[in-house]
Formats: structure tokens, C-alpha cells, sequence
């Protein structure tokens, strides 16, 4: 049984010029081992959702879209590591 | 004879990966010389330096100082004019730190900036005129963020003490007029400190013959390693300034005196070299220097400017990309920042890693600039040297395209 890792991409978890939703996201995907869950959930304007989704196709991982809201912009991917 | 981009790059082992690498305002990479003579000096030579009558500490104090001459050749100085530290930004801070416990900072006195600085040459000179009393005035920029040099003679007064300047703009990549700042700063009798992060690495410097009296780069910014930087300071000046900090190494004798203990100060660039200072890596910086030195520094200029030349035509041609900075390509070194319009940097730098393509994204240590310009939330940043060739700017173009295609729309 592997880890969840939890990703906000809210606007209220964004502040700090050094703290960058992408280097959070990267670093997850680098992080997750076989059989941890990768529970993403955020809105458009902090971190797109298409984007999400490339990046995890490139990156190896399988994932469910739990909830997507095209007109709000917001979103709740679950993602796994292919092959775990 | 022009630089041969493809031939450099064959000496970075880290662009083996077909990596386009425009990160270099940030860092850039190690080519294989550095490593190496960094690595058989820790496995052969090493020593402290200036402490022990053993053969090999000997070895190492040769090497340490042969490093101050290397550098000091490489900006016009002298060996004495060189004091290693950390980075830039532990320069700038020794620097103001320096001018305020010497008294040339004090209470009531000016110390000019620009909006356009790097926060390494901002908050060093805000914190220490709260120290002191004095004042920090900020010379403001014009639409493309360059500064107002035009208002200079109305910036400075009989009180500025101090003008302190970035060479090159790490976000917009605007030359500084550094030899005509510093004729006004001598005119209102101001010590002229340069912030050289982004010059030295890219284009032939000569600090005296520009009017400087003290400059601030990094090693690591110029193929060298990481952990040394340089302060240079002016001789006339090293030799009078006592250094803001003591410790080991800085001092000829120690004595407990009938008033107290009495200091006796080593000359500089000793003096301002507080414990055990940054031995390998300054082995590394000098061989750094020693490899651009055998390009040119005039043949790295030319090259980085035919490159942005290139990049900013290029980018300007697309009506999705908005740039900031100087439009015209003779006002800039190396470094061109930009907007994808309905993307943040954020998500461009993470889309352009995608491809393979490394640039720096946010507001680049400089907040104040990029409120200016009403790019709040950062920009895109890519920066050239040495061994990016055209085929990278393509890369680049050409991402950004796809990237725009898929990704970009109204924020």
C-alpha cells in the first residue's frame, strides 16, 4: 500500500515568489514510488488542467479525472505511477 | 576568429542529453576543465592556505593567489584589487557593509539605486541606510525598463555618497552607460559600485579604465564553480577601507594593549578574506577564466549578441508574446524575457521543460522592475552564452508555437 500525496493548486495556496506550482508538481511526480496516489485537485488559474494532464503523460502516469468543471476552471485528478 | 558554439559545447557533458540549456543569468554550466582541475587540486593539493610551513599548504596558498592574479587580469586589476566571497550578493552586502562601517554612509547621506536592480543591489543598500540613517533613492525606468539615466544629474546631489548600479539587467538585458555614471558619480564626488553579475561573463570589462571604484560578480555565472564570487575594490580604496568583518586571516597581529586589544589589519586583499576562505573554488574560477579567456571575451559578446539579435526579432514577430525590455538588440547582453500572452511564466517554464528546453520563470530577484513594466506575476527569461548555437533559439521559437497552440489563451 503506497503513500497519497496531496497537490492544492488553489489560488489561497499560492503566495511566495519562490514557490512555484510547477516545481510542486515536478517534484511530486519525482517523489511518487509504485503504488502511492496522486491526488491533484486546483483551478485553471493557478495551474491548468490540460497542462496537468501533459505532464503527467510524460512523465509516465496513469490517472482518473475525478471532477472537472470546464467553466469554473477547476478540477480533482488521481494519478498513479504506470506499471505500480 | 568567430566562436564556435558547436565545439564548446562538446566540453559540457551536461548538454550531452540534446538539453537546450537558457538558463545562464542564473547559473551556467561546468565545462569539463573546471571540474577537473577543481577535483585533482582537492585530491593532490589541497591545503588551508596562508597558515602552514608544510609543503603542501605551501602548494595550495601558490594556487589560492595565482587565482587573485587570474581574476584580477581578467577585469583589469590587480591581484590586491580581488577579494573572494560566496557570490555577487555577498559582495554587494560586503560592499555596503564595508562603505557604512567606514563612515562614507551616514546619517542624512544619499545613496542612489535604480528601480531596475536585482534585489542583491537593493536590499543590501536599504538595509544599511537604515543602519546608517541615510537615504536610498531610486533612480526610476521608462517603459522598456531601462533606467532613467537622463535624470541622473537631477538624482544626484552633494549628499550621494554612494551610486550603486547593475552592469547588465538580469530580467531585460539592458547595458548599463557605465563609464558615463561614473563621470557624474565622481563629479558629485559618489563611490560608483557595480553590480557585475551579469557583465563580467559576457563582455571584455576593464573596472578602472570604466571609472568603477568597487564591482560585484559570481564564479558560478562563468563556468566556474559555485560558492565563490568577487568583490572587486578599487586599490587606493582597498588599501584604506578597514573590512567589516575580522576573524582569521584578516589580521597581521592581535595584541592586548594598554587601551584594550589593538588590531594590526593584513593588507588586502587579505584583510576583507574573514576565515578560512573558498580554496578549490577559487581554482575553479580561475580555470573558468582561463577557458574564456582562450575564446575571448570580445568573440562571447559578439556571439551572444548575433544570438539575441536573432531571438528578439524572432519573438517580436509573434503577436502572442509580449517582451520586456529594450526592442532594439544593441541596448542588450544576452538576455531576453518575455510573456506567452494567457500564460503564466510558470507554466511556460514547466511547458518548455516538457520539450527540453530549461529557462527561468517568475519575477527573477528583481519585484520591483516587473511591477514596472505590469508583469506582476513574472516573465519568462532566456539567457544565452557560450554554447547555445542558433539551432537552440529554433528549439525555442519553435516550442513556443506549439506551446502557445495548445496551452495559451486569455488569462
Amino acid at each position: 500500500m503506497g503513500r497519497e500525496l496531496r497537490l492544492d493548486f488553489t489560488y489561497e495556496a499560492w503566495s511566495g515568489c519562490r514557490d512555484k506550482p510547477s516545481v510542486r508538481l515536478v517534484s511530486a511526480l519525482m517523489d511518487a514510488g509504485p503504488g502511492d496516489r496522486l491526488v491533484i485537485e486546483g483551478e485553471d488559474t493557478v495551474m491548468p488542467f490540460t497542462l496537468i494532464l501533459d505532464t503527467l503523460e510524460d512523465e509516465g502516469f496513469e490517472y482518473d479525472v475525478e471532477e472537472r468543471d470546464d467553466l469554473v476552471g477547476i478540477y480533482r485528478i488521481v494519478a498513479y505511477k504506470k506499471g505500480s | 576568429m568567430p566562436l564556435d558554439c558547436y565545439r564548446i559545447r562538446r566540453d559540457f557533458p551536461s548538454l550531452s542529453n540534446g538539453l537546450v540549456f537558457l538558463d545562464n543569468a542564473a547559473s551556467t554550466l561546468k565545462p569539463r576543465s573546471v571540474m577537473e582541475a577543481m577535483q585533482s587540486f582537492g585530491l593532490n593539493s589541497y591545503a588551508n592556505v596562508h597558515r602552514g610551513v608544510y609543503r603542501l599548504s605551501m602548494e595550495a596558498s601558490k594556487a589560492y593567489e595565482d587565482a587573485h592574479e587570474v581574476v584580477a587580469k581578467f577585469v583589469g586589476g590587480t591581484w590586491e584589487e580581488v577579494v573572494f566571497t560566496r557570490n555577487s550578493t555577498e559582495s554587494l552586502q560586503m560592499a555596503a557593509l564595508t562603505l557604512y562601517a567606514n563612515g562614507v554612509i551616514t546619517r542624512g547621506s544619499e545613496i542612489l539605486i535604480t528601480m531596475a536592480e536585482h534585489h542583491a543591489n537593493m536590499i543590501p543598500w536599504i538595509r544599511v541606510a537604515k543602519m546608517a540613517g541615510a537615504i536610498v533613492k531610486m533612480l526610476p525606468v521608462d517603459g522598456e525598463g531601462v533606467p532613467r539615466w537622463d535624470l541622473l544629474d537631477e538624482y544626484l546631489t552633494p549628499k550621494t555618497s554612494v551610486v550603486a548600479i547593475g552592469h547588465i539587467s538580469n530580467v531585460t538585458g539592458s547595458k548599463a552607460p557605465v563609464e558615463e555614471v561614473a563621470k557624474k558619480a565622481r563629479g558629485a564626488e559618489a563611490l560608483l559600485v557595480l553590480d557585475s553579475a551579469q557583465g563580467v561573463p559576457h563582455t571584455p570589462v576593464n573596472f578602472k579604465a570604466m571609472g568603477v571604484d568597487m564591482a560585484a560578480f559570481s564564479g558560478h555565472k562563468m563556468l566556474g564553480p559555485t560558492g565563490i564570487g568577487v568583490l572587486w575594490i578599487r586599490r587606493d580604496l582597498a588599501e584604506e577601507l578597514e573590512p567589516p568583518l575580522g576573524g582569521g586571516g584578516t589580521v597581521d597581529r592581535v595584541r592586548l594593549g594598554s587601551g584594550g586589544v589593538e588590531i594590526r589589519w593584513s593588507r588586502s586583499p587579505w584583510k576583507f578574506e574573514a576565515g578560512t576562505p573558498p580554496i578549490i573554488e577559487a581554482v575553479g574560477l580561475a580555470e573558468a577564466i582561463r577557458y574564456l579567456g582562450a575564446i575571448g571575451m570580445e568573440n562571447v559578446e559578439r556571439h551572444e549578441e548575433k544570438l539575441t539579435r536573432i531571438l528578439l526579432k524572432r519573438l517580436a514577430e509573434k503577436d502572442y508574446i509580449e517582451i520586456l525590455g529594450p526592442r532594439s538588440p544593441d541596448r542588450r547582453q544576452g538576455i531576453v524575457s518575455f510573456n506567452i500572452k494567457g500564460m503564466k511564466p510558470d507554466w511556460a517554464g514547466l511547458a518548455l521543460d516538457r520539450k527540453g528546453i530549461a529557462v527561468r520563470t517568475g519575477l527573477h530577484c528583481a519585484h520591483i522592475l516587473h511591477d514596472a513594466l505590469g508583469h506582476s506575476e513574472g516573465s519568462v527569461r532566456a539567457s544565452l552564452y557560450i554554447y547555445n548555437c542558433i539551432d537552440d533559439v529554433e528549439k525555442l521559437l519553435e516550442a513556443l508555437d506549439e506551446i502557445h497552440e495548445k496551452h495559451g489563451r486569455p488569462r
